[in-house]
Order: C-alpha cells, then sequence, then structure tokens
C-alpha cells in the first residue's frame, strides 16, 4: 500500500501545499469536512478555497516561511454554504532531500462531533443538579404552601358559599395549586423514571400524536406531511411517554407556526456517525431516527444552547420544561435528542431511539 | 365524647391550619411542634387519631411513628409529607401508618382521611363506627399503658 492510499483513508482531513501555497493532496476526509471534492481543490492557492484570512491559510503559510509546525487546539473552517465547522489544526513542513521546505501539510480534525457529545454531556449534568434542587426546593415550598392553602379553605368556610369574596378565594386556590403543578413537574426531572419499554410501532405511535394535534394543526393553517419509512423495524420503549415525548415537539412545532406552514414527521434507521449506535449494555443497537419539523419561526442563535434548560421558554405561555422532559425520557431510552434550527425558516428536532432487535 | 386529635408539625402555619380545620369539625385537637413533644403527649394522653409530619427536629416523623406504635399497638397513625416521594410513603405504611398525606394537601381531604380512621379504629376494637365526624363511639382512646 502506498502512502497516498493511507492518507486517503485517514478519518481527520489532510490538506497539503506546495511551496506557492497551491494545494497538491485533498484526502477524502477533507472533502467530507469542507464539503468540496479533491477534483476542483487540487491544483488552486489554498487561499481561493477558504478565505485568505482563514487560520488554516495563515498556519500553512508561518509553517512554509519558518518550517515550523503550527497548532491550535480550537479553530474554524468555512464551508461552500458558508456554513462554519469547528475544527483542530495541525501543520508541519515536508521537507526535500536537502533540508528545504518544499511543500506544508495540515491535519484538521472535525470537532463537530465531540461538541455535540460534550453538549449532550453538559445537558444531563445541568438536568441532574436541577433536578436536585428541585428536591429539596419541593420540601420547603410545599410546606407553606399547604398552610396557605389550608388558610385559604377556612377562609373559604368562613366567609361562606355565596361571599363575593368567594372569588377571590377561588384565585388563590387555583394559583396555589398551579405552584404545585410546577413543583411536580420539576421534581419529574429528579424522579428516576421507570421504564416500561416494550417493542411498539413507531408510526402507530406518530398516528396517535397526528391525531391529538390535528385540531390545533387546523387552527392555525399547518398541513401535516408524513414521510415515513415503511420498512422501519419496532423500537423498544414506554408508549406514554414517547406520546409526551412526541406530543411536546408537534406542538412546540405547531407554536412556531403562527402563519402556517408544512410539519412533517419522518423515520428511518439512522445513519447518524454519532448516535446511529449505541450500547444498551447488552453490545450496540441500531437506532431509529424519528424527527419533527416545521416551517417556524426558528430558534434565535443566542439562545439555543439555552433550549434544554429548565424553565428556559420562547414562548409567551409555558413553563418551559417540555424540552428538558423529552431530553430526560430519551435519555434513558439510552437515546438522544437533537436540534438544528435556522431562524425565519424552521426547526427540525430529531430523537434517536433503539430497534427493539 | 368527642374525638381526640394530636398534630404534630414543626411549621406553624400548617400546624395552625390543621389545629383550626380539625377544632371546626367538632374535634378536640392538640398540636405539637416536634416528634419529642408529640410522644409525650401521647404518653399522658389518649389520642383517637395522630396526624405526624415526616421532617421534624429532633426525633422524625418515622421513628416517633415507630415509638407510638410501641406504646400502643393499635395507634392509629396518618403521616404527613412535602417531598412527595413514595419512598416515604411506603416506609410510612411499612412502619404500621394508616395512612399518608402529601402536602400541601386539601382540607375536605384531611376531613375525610380523619373520618375514615376512626371508623377503622372503631371497627379494630369492635364497637360500631361514630355516628358523626367528631364523636368518639369506641374506646380506643383510652389512657395507654405506658411501656
Amino acid at each position: 500500500m502506498n502512502f497516498e492510499a493511507v492518507l486517503a483513508g485517514l478519518p481527520d482531513a489532510v490538506i497539503a501545499v506546495d511551496s506557492d501555497l497551491r494545494i497538491i493532496f485533498w484526502n477524502s476526509a477533507a472533502e467530507v469536512l469542507t464539503e468540496r471534492s479533491a477534483r476542483r481543490a487540487e491544483g488552486r492557492y489554498i487561499k481561493e478555497v477558504f478565505s485568505p484570512d482563514a487560520s488554516v491559510v495563515r498556519r500553512l503559510g508561518e509553517t512554509l516561511a519558518t518550517g515550523e509546525s503550527r497548532s491550535e487546539a480550537e479553530s474554524v473552517i468555512e464551508r461552500a454554504d458558508g456554513r462554519r465547522v469547528p475544527v483542530s489544526i495541525i501543520t508541519a513542513p515536508l521537507c526535500g532531500r536537502d533540508g528545504q521546505v518544499e511543500a506544508a501539510v495540515v491535519v484538521l480534525r472535525d470537532l463537530s462531533r465531540i461538541h455535540q457529545l460534550e453538549a449532550e454531556v453538559r445537558r444531563g449534568e445541568t438536568l441532574a443538579a436541577a433536578g436536585r434542587m428541585a428536591v429539596g426546593l419541593a420540601h420547603e415550598v410545599r410546606n407553606p404552601l399547604g398552610a396557605i392553602r389550608g388558610a385559604v379553605q377556612l377562609l373559604g368556610r368562613e366567609i361562606g358559599p355565596d361571599s363575593r369574596l368567594r372569588e377571590y378565594t377561588d384565585v388563590l386556590l387555583t394559583e396555589v395549586d398551579r405552584v404545585n403543578r410546577i413543583i411536580e413537574m420539576l421534581l419529574d426531572l429528579a424522579r428516576p423514571i421507570q421504564l416500561r419499554a416494550v417493542p411498539l410501532n413507531l408510526h402507530q405511535l406518530l398516528e396517535r400524536v397526528t391525531l391529538l394535534n390535528e385540531e390545533g394543526a387546523r387552527e392555525r393553517g399547518v398541513t401535516m406531511i408524513r414521510r415515513y419509512d415503511p420498512s422501519l423495524p419496532p423500537i423498544l420503549g414506554d408508549e406514554d411517554r414517547l406520546l409526551q415525548v412526541f406530543h411536546n415537539l408537534v406542538r412546540n412545532a405547531l407554536d412556531a407556526m403562527g402563519r402556517g406552514g408544512r410539519l412533517t414527521l419522518s423515520t428511518r434507521v439512522s445513519l447518524n456517525p454519532l448516535f446511529g449506535k449505541m450500547d444498551l449494555g447488552a453490545g450496540q443497537r441500531s437506532m431509529v431516527e424519528a424527527q419533527v419539523t416545521d416551517e417556524g419561526t426558528g430558534i434565535p442563535a443566542g439562545v439555543r444552547a439555552r433550549i434544554f434548560d429548565p424553565f428556559f421558554t420562547t414562548k409567551d405561555k409555558g413553563l418551559g420544561l417540555g424540552l428538558s422532559i423529552c431530553h430526560r425520557i430519551l435519555e434513558e431510552h439510552r437515546g438522544a435528542i437533537q436540534v438544528e434550527s435556522a431562524e425565519g425558516r424552521g426547526t427540525s428536532v430529531t430523537c434517536f431511539l433503539p430497534l427493539a432487535k | 365524647m368527642t374525638a381526640r386529635i394530636l398534630v404534630a408539625d414543626d411549621e406553624d402555619g400548617l400546624r395552625w391550619v390543621l389545629e383550626k380545620g380539625l377544632r371546626q369539625a367538632g374535634y378536640e385537637v392538640v398540636a405539637v411542634k416536634d416528634g419529642t413533644s408529640a410522644l409525650g403527649a401521647f404518653e399522658a394522653e389518649p389520642f383517637d387519631v395522630v396526624f405526624l409530619d415526616v421532617r421534624m427536629p429532633g426525633l422524625d416523623g418515622l421513628t416517633a411513628l415507630g415509638r407510638l406504635r410501641e406504646i400502643r399497638g393499635d395507634a392509629c397513625v396518618v403521616v404527613m409529607t412535602a417531598h412527595g416521594t413514595m419512598d416515604t410513603a411506603i416506609q410510612a405504611m411499612q412502619r404500621g401508618a394508616y395512612d399518608y398525606l402529601g402536602k400541601p394537601f386539601d382540607l375536605d381531604e384531611v376531613l375525610l382521611l380523619t373520618e375514615r380512621a376512626l371508623t377503622a379504629a372503631c371497627r379494630r376494637c369492635g364497637s360500631s363506627a361514630p355516628s358523626s365526624a367528631a364523636t368518639r363511639a369506641c374506646k380506643t382512646s383510652t389512657r395507654p399503658s405506658v411501656a
């Protein structure tokens, strides 16, 4: 096997340039990372492919000039469509027999998967911390809440059922119960979820969700579209909990589409390199992707990192616990949840769930 | 005779509400703020039903429940908690609690539970059920023999 074949097969992007910064080698991982083919890249100057002030261009220039290696643990490259990908950069000089620097090579490692995994872990930790706090908070809040509730009921008895003041005590009782329900929901984040996982037909489950939301979709002028993989095998999941997840996601999607549009539910066996296969304790299991895509307002980039935080919401009404609970339920299924959003274009939420076999 | 209820909770507001609510319903109520005082009161006087908070300073509710049951094997105890976990309820029932009440509770629920507890206590001692909520028709609350 020649060295070129070895370099071509590496999972990291390898790009070599000559002393004029003209591209002389571009492996297949570089094609995937940059979404530019070797045929279109080789022979061109690297500053024509990336912007002239891009880190990768600058670092290669420095290596050619000094003969020294350069590295950046966290940098970015820009794809042809303008999307930015986090990468690490390492350059090295390539010297001729006389020791002169003739070319330089750069290795770019895609950090987006690592960033996604780190975000997933952080999300889990945040939710666990919120859950612990909820347990402590519940005790401290429920005691005074109990006293308020009881005192209001006693007051209600004093003033009698026909008093015009009854309206006031009714409002107080309703609101006390609402506070208690919020605490209950927070406690849900802390309680271990007892899953009753059985083989499930995901499409039947999604159809139940669409049935529940048919009226809401009609009111908003939203068309529900199904793109189901007809050969999808059964998944392993808790029916009630997954209904809760997808009902939540569909409701979020509808809320984001005040002016109508299309809401697409799609399923397929996952080929995702990060979540396509998961270890369920007894070896690797293939995963299914169930996606809820809307054409709504999208999530502003500035708040995207916080959408799984308990009590974070972009809605006028709502507690901001929906996505936290979805995350928790999918985590218990040994699955995952991913959100992609473009402001003004819409949001796509993908749930990864294990196949039954 | 009026049925007698002992309430033990370190939360002043809750204690007041229970005392007031149960008194208005016609019961005779003694309210204390910790487990040790609850044991003292229970040893000194007869009670038909005891409402016991789980988390109290000093002697906690579950330990107090065990001691009450040692003093009188048929003590009718309702355990109250704000934790909202089933673990506490299961532990309380295993230690002989009559029932379990989660906070914040509904006052009507408390009164209903008290009536049920009194009926159960009467059934245990073999007399007929009380004719009204606040009337004790049996002698479950005779002065206990101190161990």
